[in-house]
């Protein structure tokens, strides 16, 4: 069978086709085209499948990652949304939960939401702490509703009402009225979308939806008949946030779950290159030219979150648990008034770009760095397809950071590879520290363009022993979207103490969890044999107002037991904060249920790496680590068979990305393809 | 120096203040309360063995501005020579460096080759911690002594081993110490995070190379402030605010402060100040350093991480006596009212020195609430169990000044503090009140070519009768509203009522104690617009 993924970002796209008969895999790079515009990735998929000796319709699966939810979201270009809320709570998404975003500064801005004020409507009605109805939804207050709805014309309506998760009748009343009024109009309910407690992160999730529903909607009716138009005949999945895929159907009416799905191919990649190493605990970094995103990988699992931020905005909604800061190659240096060096947040971006492109950028940059050191060079860099100019990016280091803090060009540049590094290493402790993880026990993974190229560095300050860089770091995520399967996740609140627990009532619940995820599968063609659940539960100590999702047992097949799932809280709780109070009560919150329905993911490492190019005469070069310069091999990747070591100093090259080896450092070729990098200790 | 770079140094610079935001994340996951979890009510920072602030989570600047205070006075009860590895030192004593009494500050000694090299800090604000009213804060208090529970330096955990008198004494005296116990125990899990990740770092650099190290951020922040003061146009400004009494006078107090600049020494003088009441308004002295070394932070060096350097080139003269310097035993307890009116007042005088980095008065207005009582809602007791104890409180914030460059925004705390709003769906779900409404007020920011921001009105309803509300709030009057800048308008007034049962609304004053509510009785409380910044037709 042909299988195809791409995944679209905001300038390229990564295509990646894999036949699983043959085992051959062949990898581009498009341009993206106009934003949101589908039909832009028809000839990279032509190309490809050409080159491959096949046509579209020979094509089986085809799964497609996008960034289309997240960039409307980011630029602001998403649905006109209208927002209902319990009457007195319609400033509910401009206030969120003020706080300042910055803590020492009297001039500063807050991020705006997604639900301009003026269209928001408030409704008479209330439910009360335990689900009673206080107030009833009169008719005259729905009707009065839909006509302001029609005055402000909205292209999809989020509906958050104060307790709906534990009385969804009003919400229920008012959507179908809306429906049946408006039919054009997408509606989206906060009891459906995100049946939680806490009014601010259930409607701004609610309306996060329904600010990317149309624009997921319109991209999908353009890929489809695009597709269609090439002849394809096969099957369409779509990434989702928490790293599993979609149907287009299932895309469409859940489009919360698009929302972040552009970060999850680079780690749903790394699971799966851990699960053919055997490596269970990594960090992954992806570091591209204006953002670096990184996330930890436990147990050979992708962690999964419950909720995140984005641009201030909470979403309630797994999501694969990937941290982004806005530094990457593109970060521009500087010097502070104090005569501290600062690396970013200002970045060159793609234009001008970095001082080496020569297309008028004139401040130094991560990158012209790297150019300066001699880890970059031009004949090397995207195949040679970018011409870098040494000079312009030594002279722009000179000017700006070397002179004024007097220091040597080398040590400038390296002073500005290591103040970007400790921000994100920085980040990185943060992330496992709050996650309990040590990084000291963990593999690093870095892809994207830059990630193998700094790799080195982050994984010494870390105290990692151990790097292993994927055979096409630059096409990285697209491959992991063949690794992943359908997935459907639903929760609904259920509170009770662990001891006060009626096994039946949680089996019911549970039970009707399961029932509807079944008919998800059912509609999406899944076979019985290929479906698989898992539980879960958030719990917390009586009086505590923050929960741990945990794994809990199938109870429609096993007894319900207080005890034994206390003891796992104490445990887990002692392993996440380094403290747990076995004699205090427990309780449950919410019941989490996920579907997943496995599909045939090719096997990207059943064929041993060979050297695709003949061995050319070793060529070196000077490569500084700090202001003292070593002559350092210079390797073309692709001419590395498998078993193949080499130490550093050295620099790999490939089109897609370059990797730096530190004197010291050792690297082996594995048989996937996969470079592993070792000695990398502090 | 010892062959620290600039580069080493920035690095580290990272490194530490990657510490301290791990401890902070420690302390918040694990926490207890509402007051820390949901409204991030704590202080998590690193102080070498002086004392110095090597590095802040920035979270609370009233509580980081006062571990060095109290860190010099934990040090007359307990010389250094007897901090043992694993000991942690608790104090909230206001007269002992401290603040006021909930806020229970810790610190842990940090070891290296058996010396001590840094030192680990927390500050929680716990929910109550005793005294004559739930929350342990009171306008109307005379003495410290009705605050509360007051614990003099202490070692809370001796070589690892909890003082079980001290913590049996603790809960005696708290009224949810379930809870209370549970906070403290977060602040110890954030040191010892603190005290494992800054080992590491020693172990990584040797002592020497670790010293030197912070030895070089101080000096480089130290010279970014004095940068910074020597390029101010104007040297000298006084200025001078009012704010309500209410609780044992009408009158106002008066903050005055005078700043000057000599060179690059900066030096802000009190002198002018009302002197102490008989009120719960004093503001002890680490409190009001603390203020001045936010106000200066956020004029001139914003984007800076704090530490010791910062404030090397300020000089403060507090009159002992006075608002800003209570005698012992005044009572302290509201004092967070008077330190937001420090950072104002400075803040007021240092926009004529600095007009470009400054904006108009910010709300200052803190509406806050304590209702304590027993739950009898019928849901809560429906199984026959027995009524639970509930202590419910909420901040509600309002609108920061306009500036030359921008409008302000609406709906925030402000200066010391950064507490977030309770969810009204967690609080009806704690305790028998319901928010019936949580809105911006239109029009409250002052008018200007760039205006203030909003304050917050919320409204909340009594679920079950018997309940008595505490609270206060300031900036209700025209004579201490937010004051604008260069033409632009003062900031809406902030205003507490009761709505009674048939729609009226009686008034409350700017402190209220103890008022009794019943069911269906309703409080609205509203807070401060920010001022505005030039004539809103000028350009």
């Amino acid at each position: 069978m042909i299988t195809l993924a791409a995944d679209v970002g905001g300038t390229f796209t990564d295509l990646v086709l894999v036949d699983t008969t043959s085992g051959r895999v062949l990898v581009d790079k498009v341009p993206s085209g106009a934003r949101g515009r589908a039909a832009a990735i028809a000839p990279g998929i032509e190309r490809l499948c050409r080159a491959a000796g096949h046509t579209v319709s020979d094509v089986g699966l085809f799964v497609h990652g996008f960034t289309v939810p997240t960039n409307a979201f980011l630029m602001r270009a998403g649905a006109k949304v209208a927002l209902v809320t319990t009457a007195g709570a319609g400033d509910v998404l401009e206030i969120g939960n003020q706080l300042r975003p910055k803590t020492y500064a009297l001039i500063q801005s807050k991020p705006k939401p997604v639900v301009e004020r003026c269209n928001v409507v408030e409704v008479a009605e209330r439910v009360d702490a335990f689900g009673a109805i206080v107030e009833p939804l009169s008719q005259r207050e729905i009707q009065r509703c839909i006509n302001q709805l029609r005055t402000i014309e909205p292209e999809a309506v989020a509906l958050s009402l104060h307790f709906s998760f534990l009385a969804p009748a009003h919400e229920e009343k008012l959507a179908s009225a809306l429906r049946e009024a408006l039919p054009d109009i997408p509606v989206y309910a906060s009891h459906v979308v995100n049946p939680q407690l806490e009014e601010w992160p259930r409607a701004s999730t609610t309306a996060m939806a329904a600010y990317v529903g149309p624009v997921v909607a319109r991209y999908l009716d353009e890929l489809e008949s695009t597709l269609k138009g090439l002849g394809f005949k096969g099957t369409l999945r779509l990434m989702r946030s928490d790293g599993g895929v979609a149907t287009p159907r299932a895309a469409r009416e859940n489009p919360g779950h698009m929302l972040t799905s552009g970060l999850a191919g680079g780690v749903i990649a790394a699971v799966d290159l851990c699960r053919r190493l055997g490596i269970s605990e990594a960090v992954t970094i992806d570091v591209g030219g204006t953002s670096a995103d990184f996330s930890a990988i436990t147990a050979g699992e992708a962690k999964t979150r419950m909720s995140r931020t984005l641009d201030g905005q909470p979403i309630r909604l797994p999501t694969i648990d990937v941290e982004t800061m806005s530094n990457g190659g593109g970060s521009i240096a500087w010097v502070d008034a104090g005569g501290g060096l600062r690396v970013g947040p200002m970045s060159a971006g793609a234009v001008p770009g970095p001082a080496c492109y020569g297309m008028g950028g004139e401040e130094p940059t991560v990158t012209d760095a790297a150019v300066v050191l001699g880890w970059l060079a031009a004949e090397d860099y995207l195949g040679g397809e970018v011409q870098l100019d040494a000079d312009k990016a030594a002279e722009a280091i000179e000017r700006t950071i070397a002179n004024p803090l007097g220091l040597g060009r080398h040590e400038a540049a390296f002073g500005i590879i290591r103040v970007a590094n400790a921000q994100l290493v920085q980040s990185i402790r943060t992330l496992c520290v709050e996650r309990g993880l040590d990084p000291r026990r963990m593999t690093l993974i870095p892809f994207g363009g830059a990630g193998p190229l700094y790799a080195g560095m982050i994984a010494r300050d870390l105290g990692m022993r151990r790097i292993v860089v994927p055979r096409h770091p630059g096409v990285f995520a697209a491959e992991g979207l063949l690794a992943a399967d359908i997935r459907h996740i639903l929760q609904t609140p259920f509170r009770a103490p662990l001891d006060r627990v009626q096994p039946q009532d949680i089996e019911a619940r549970l039970g009707d969890l399961k029932t509807r995820l079944a008919d998800e599968l059912e509609t999406d063609g899944v076979t019985p044999d290929r479906r698989a659940y898992r539980f879960m539960a958030d719990l917390r100590y009586i009086g505590q107002f923050h929960e741990i999702v945990m794994a809990i047992p199938d109870y429609l097949g096993e007894r319900y037991d207080a005890a034994e799932l206390s003891a796992a809280f104490h445990r887990q709780h002692e392993q996440s904060y380094g403290h747990a109070d076995p004699a205090a009560p427990v309780e449950i919150v919410n019941l989490r249920a996920e579907a997943v329905g496995r599909l045939d993911t090719p096997d990207l490492a059943s064929h041993a790496a060979e050297a695709t190019e003949p061995c050319r005469p070793p060529a070196s070069r000077m490569v500084y680590f700090g202001a003292r310069g070593e002559l350092a091999q210079v390797i073309a990747r692709a001419t590395l068979a498998s078993g193949s070591r080499v130490a550093g100093p050295a620099i790999l090259t490939q089109k897609d990305s370059t990797i730096v080896l530190a004197p010291g450092d050792v690297a082996e070729v594995r048989v996937g393809g996969e470079i592993v990098v070792s000695g990398a200790s502090p | 120096m010892t062959g620290i770079d600039a580069i080493d140094r920035d690095v580290f610079q990272h490194e530490v203040v990657s510490v301290a935001e791990e401890m902070s994340k420690a302390l918040c996951r694990s926490a207890f309360s509402a007051i820390i979890w949901d409204m991030i009510d704590y202080a998590c920072g690193l102080l070498d063995p002086d004392g110095n602030t090597i590095s802040q989570a920035p979270t609370i600047p009233a509580q980081l501005g006062i571990m060095p205070t109290a860190y010099r006075h934990m040090l007359r009860d307990i010389p250094l020579s007897d901090w043992h590895d694993g000991d942690v030192i608790v104090c909230n004593d206001p007269y002992y460096g401290c603040t006021h009494t909930p806020d229970i500050v810790l610190f842990s000694p940090i070891f290296a080759g058996g010396r001590i090299v840094a030192i680990a800090s927390t500050v929680a604000h716990h929910i109550d911690v005793g005294g004559r009213v739930p929350g342990s804060e009171s306008a109307t208090a005379l003495e410290v002594f009705e605050e509360g529970l007051r614990l003099p330096p202490l070692k809370l955990i001796e070589r690892g081993q909890p003082n079980q008198a001290i913590y049996k004494i603790f809960a005696r005296n708290v009224r949810d110490p379930k809870a209370s116990i549970g906070d403290l125990n977060a602040q110890v899990a954030a040191c010892r995070t603190g005290e494992r990740r800054l080992a590491e770092l020693v172990a990584k650099y040797g002592a020497e190379g670790f010293a030197a190290r912070i030895k070089s951020l101080h000096d480089y922040s130290e010279r970014f402030v004095r940068h910074a003061l020597e390029s101010a146009a104007v040297k000298h400004a006084r200025a001078e605010i009012l704010i309500e009494d209410d609780a044992s006078s009408k009158a106002p107090m008066r903050l005055v402060a005078t700043a000057t600049i000599d060179g690059s020494d900066l030096t802000i003088d009190f002198s002018g100040t009302s002197l102490q009441r008989p009120n719960g308004l004093n503001c002890p002295v680490a409190s009001t350093v603390s203020m001045v070394h936010y106000a200066v932070k956020v004029m001139f060096t914003p984007e800076l991480p704090q530490n010791e350097g910062c404030n090397r080139p300020i000089k403060i003269m507090v009159p002992e006596g006075s608002l800003l310097n209570p005698r012992e035993p005044a009572a302290v307890s509201v004092r967070h009212l008077t330190q937001q009116a420090v950072a104002d007042v400075v803040l007021k005088a240092l926009t004529t020195l600095s007009p470009t980095t400054a904006s108009a008065g910010c709300q200052i207005s803190f509406p806050t609430f304590v209702i304590g009582g027993f739950d009898t809602r019928q849901a809560v007791t429906a199984d026959g169990a027995r009524p639970p104890y509930f202590v419910v409180t909420d901040i509600i914030g309002g609108g920061m000044g306009g500036s030359a460059r921008q409008d302000g925004i609406s709906g925030v705390d402000t200066h010391g503090g950064n507490c977030a709003l309770l969810s009204a769906e967690v609080m009806e779900t704690t305790g028998p009140i319901r928010v019936v409404s949580t809105r911006l007020v239109e029009g409250s920011g002052g008018t200007g070519k760039h205006s203030g921001g909003l304050g917050i009105e919320r409204e909340y309803e009594m679920l079950t009768s018997g309940m008595v509300v505490s609270g206060y709030t300031q900036q209700t009057q025209p004579e201490t509203a937010p004051w604008g800048v260069d033409g632009g308008g003062a900031g809406g007034l902030a205003s507490a009522c009761i709505v009674r049962r048939n729609g009226l609304a009686d008034d409350l004053t700017s402190k209220w104690v103890a008022v009794p509510l019943e069911a269906g009785e309703r409080l609205r409380l509203r807070a401060a617009g920010g001022a505005g910044w030039g004539r809103p037709d000028g350009d």
